[in-house]
């Protein structure tokens, strides 16, 4: 069975517009294919793609866990960021 | 010529003196579960099953049921009883049914039988292998009722293959998967307490009423015949909780711990329950709320548990969450459907004037306030509430991670768990408590979300999914956009039924 | 202070047509403060903290012989603990009270 977690330098992340948590529509994380060769700033971009959000607005991302709240740099590689499989994210509008 | 003996002689005759002690093999290999669990046992065998229900009396009492139930359906079908229903938008919630309850009741059954098989107790033994028996006898009519129903109705052709492999059904499988996988006390607790003797009224006594009033005898008679062996259920759920928490107090606090974990595990697998109270019905006769007061606040926790505070037990962990969550559940439960409509067996619908009047006057504090808006984005368009994507799930309930937070309605209930340099996500302060007592059990799940996304069933998303899971997407999305809706209209039209007889 | 003793009861299926009738009647004349509330295919009928139900009393609403144990052909749910089946009565009632 194909699945793309067989490559090592595949993750599963799940982003979440934080808008829509806050009005009625409340809809949830999706899954969205990275690698953890990705830049934070491309990591970005495959979220606002995935959540077909208006390009010319700016965003940033923050990194959900339990004990804390991450925002990712852009710059950065994600793996060294820490981002593991299965992390749960935030789109937030700048 | 001897006396004839009374109910409890014949009972223990045919029940007490069957069982016998292994003489060639340990008895601790015969019954290896029996020590694992921490259950101290003294004397069980003062324990007995007030329905006393034997063989003979069993099998006869169920074939009259089950002559009755097929009189009932051969009429409905002949009938055209499908047609004859308020609005066949009903048939979206029976198919959720269908979808969530048939596979219960077969999973039911092989839990019934592992109960029997490993606990030696022979009252335990012959109430669950009647059980066992009924989960299979209702498998079976509801199959019955849904061979029918699929002539119909889209989403239930190939029935199989969409229980096996639909996401919303992953809900119930790990359910009973969580169950047949702890040990046979834990079973008994999960099953017949926690689901039959809490919550099982609630799905089959207020939906039957509900199936009445919008005219569906056939589902009347399903859920009659399902619900008359409810009772005998309920009565081994709550014997064996009894004997298991007066046979030594060190049972106490084990069974504390299953009862927090199960009331909520059962609660969660019964949220869809209150869209088919609340929602899929034109006509509805009792609400979520008032049917989750009298069924679970007055019967259960104002009755059975202050029973048993004479035992040291208290209510289940989260049973407050749930009952401030009342306000809130079916509404929050049919905004996730809503979201996923595309991509499931039965379909949301657009509200109608009646339903917002309904609703809000039932629900004065929340649905106009939290929910009606949701709603009303519908009326334009089908799919404005669509997810963009495939959504995370809980990792103890499966269900997606869309529940409010009682206490703050505009927030999500979502909680995160570290386990083993992992993040799990959890629907609520309950599912959370259930993962971290057993983190170990629950990071083995299979997650069709994760599945989906990785692609094992194909790159183009959602559409290759439909192939896997037995139906096509036009039997999917909203209900009276849907064909199913035209073909009802017209089937009515060929009966005469669209004419509406008024006045003298 | 004084608690008001939680409700014990049985839920009636109503196809059970006059054999229910006569149950529910039986439990009102055997037992104080019985409350009865109407859901169409089925009835609850209720009472503080005990409910006795007697086959004689049954009989003798319904007016033919009646066996004890056939109640469970039209008991569709119940709540309380069932302290006593026999073939002349049963007994549903919590024991705090």
């Amino acid at each position: 069975m194909p699945n793309y977690l067989k490559d090592s330098n595949h993750l599963l992340i799940w982003p979440v517009f934080k808008e829509v948590t806050e009005n009625d529509l409340f809809i949830c994380n999706i899954g969205v294919r990275a690698r953890y060769d990705m830049t934070g700033e491309e990591l970005l971009q495959a979220c606002v793609d995935a959540w077909q959000l208006d390009k010319d607005k700016k965003y940033r991302l923050r990194l959900i866990r339990p004990d804390q709240q991450v925002d990712i740099p852009p710059d950065t590689v994600i793996k060294e960021i820490g981002i593991r499989n299965g992390d749960p994210l935030e789109i937030i509008s700048c | 010529m001897a006396a004839r003996m009374g109910l409890k002689q014949k009972y223990h005759a045919m029940t007490r003196d069957l069982m016998w002690d292994s003489q060639e093999f340990d008895m601790k290999r015969v019954y290896p579960l029996i020590e694992k669990e921490g259950i101290i046992l003294k004397d069980p065998s003062r324990w007995e099953d007030p329905f006393r229900m034997a063989y003979n009396q069993y099998v006869k009492v169920q074939a009259e049921k089950d002559l009755l139930y097929h009189a009932v359906r051969n009429a409905f079908e002949a009938n055209e009883g499908h047609a004859k229903v308020v609005d066949a938008r009903w048939y979206e919630g029976v198919k959720a049914f269908a979808i969530a309850v048939q596979p219960a009741e077969y999973q039911a059954h092989r839990l019934m039988a592992y109960i029997g098989r490993n606990i030696p107790i022979e009252a335990i033994r012959f109430a669950t292998i009647n059980q066992c028996l009924d989960e299979l006898r209702h498998a079976q009519i509801e199959i019955k009722h849904y061979a029918h129903m699929s002539k119909k109705i889209d989403g239930l052709h190939a029935y199989a293959q969409t229980n096996e492999n639909l996401w919303f059904n992953t809900v119930t499988k790990s359910f009973f998967e969580d169950a047949l996988s702890a040990g046979p006390f834990e079973a008994l607790v999960a099953i017949a307490f926690s689901f039959e003797y809490v919550f099982t009224n609630i799905l089959f006594l207020p939906f039957a009423t509900s199936a009445a009033a919008v005219g569906d005898d056939n589902f009347v008679a399903v859920g009659k015949s399902v619900q008359s062996d409810e009772s005998r259920h309920m009565a081994l759920g709550m014997s064996a909780l009894k004997m298991l928490l007066e046979e030594d107090d060190r049972n106490v606090p084990i069974i504390q711990r299953w009862l927090d974990k199960w009331y909520w595990r059962a609660y969660r697998i019964f949220s869809v329950v209150a869209t088919l109270i609340d929602y899929y019905p034109r006509i509805r006769p009792i609400s979520w709320k008032r049917a989750f007061k009298t069924y679970v606040e007055d019967q259960v926790f104002e009755g059975l548990f202050k029973d048993f505070r004479k035992y040291g037990i208290r209510l289940p962990l989260h049973a407050e969450d749930s009952i401030k969550e009342k306000e809130h559940y079916s509404h929050a439960v049919m905004r996730i459907l809503n979201h996923a409509k595309h991509v499931n067996a039965f379909r949301g619908f657009r509200l109608h004037p009646d339903d917002y009047e309904w609703l809000s006057s039932e629900y004065p504090d929340t649905f106009e306030r939290y929910y009606a808006p949701f709603f009303r984005r519908m009326d334009d368009h089908v799919l404005a509430v669509a997810t963009p994507g495939i959504p995370a799930i809980c990792t103890v309930c499966q269900i997606p991670l869309e529940f409010p937070d009682p206490d703050n309605p505009t927030r999500f209930w979502t909680q995160y768990s570290e386990y083993n340099n992992k993040t799990y996500m959890t629907c609520s302060p309950g599912c959370k408590h259930i993962f971290e007592q057993e983190p170990h059990k629950y990071a083995q799940i299979w997650w069709p979300a994760e599945a989906y996304v990785s692609g094992e069933f194909g790159e183009n998303l959602p559409d290759d999914l439909f192939k896997y899971f037995g139906f096509a997407p036009e039997e999917a999305n909203e209900y009276y956009s849907s064909r199913d809706y035209e073909r009802w209209l017209q089937y009515r039209k060929q009966l005469g039924l669209d004419q509406i007889f008024t006045g003298r | 202070m004084e608690t008001k003793a939680a409700y014990v009861g049985m839920d009636l299926d109503t196809s059970g047509g006059d054999v229910v009738e006569a149950i529910i009647e039986a439990v009102e004349r055997d037992n104080e403060g019985v409350v009865v509330e109407d859901f169409t295919v089925y009835k609850k009928v209720k009472a503080p903290g005990k409910l006795l139900v007697r086959r004689e009393t049954v009989e003798e609403c319904l007016g033919r012989e009646w066996e004890m144990d056939s109640l469970q052909l039209f008991m569709s749910s119940y709540f309380g603990f069932i302290s006593d089946w026999d073939e002349d009565q049963l007994i549903i009632h919590w024991e705090n009270v």
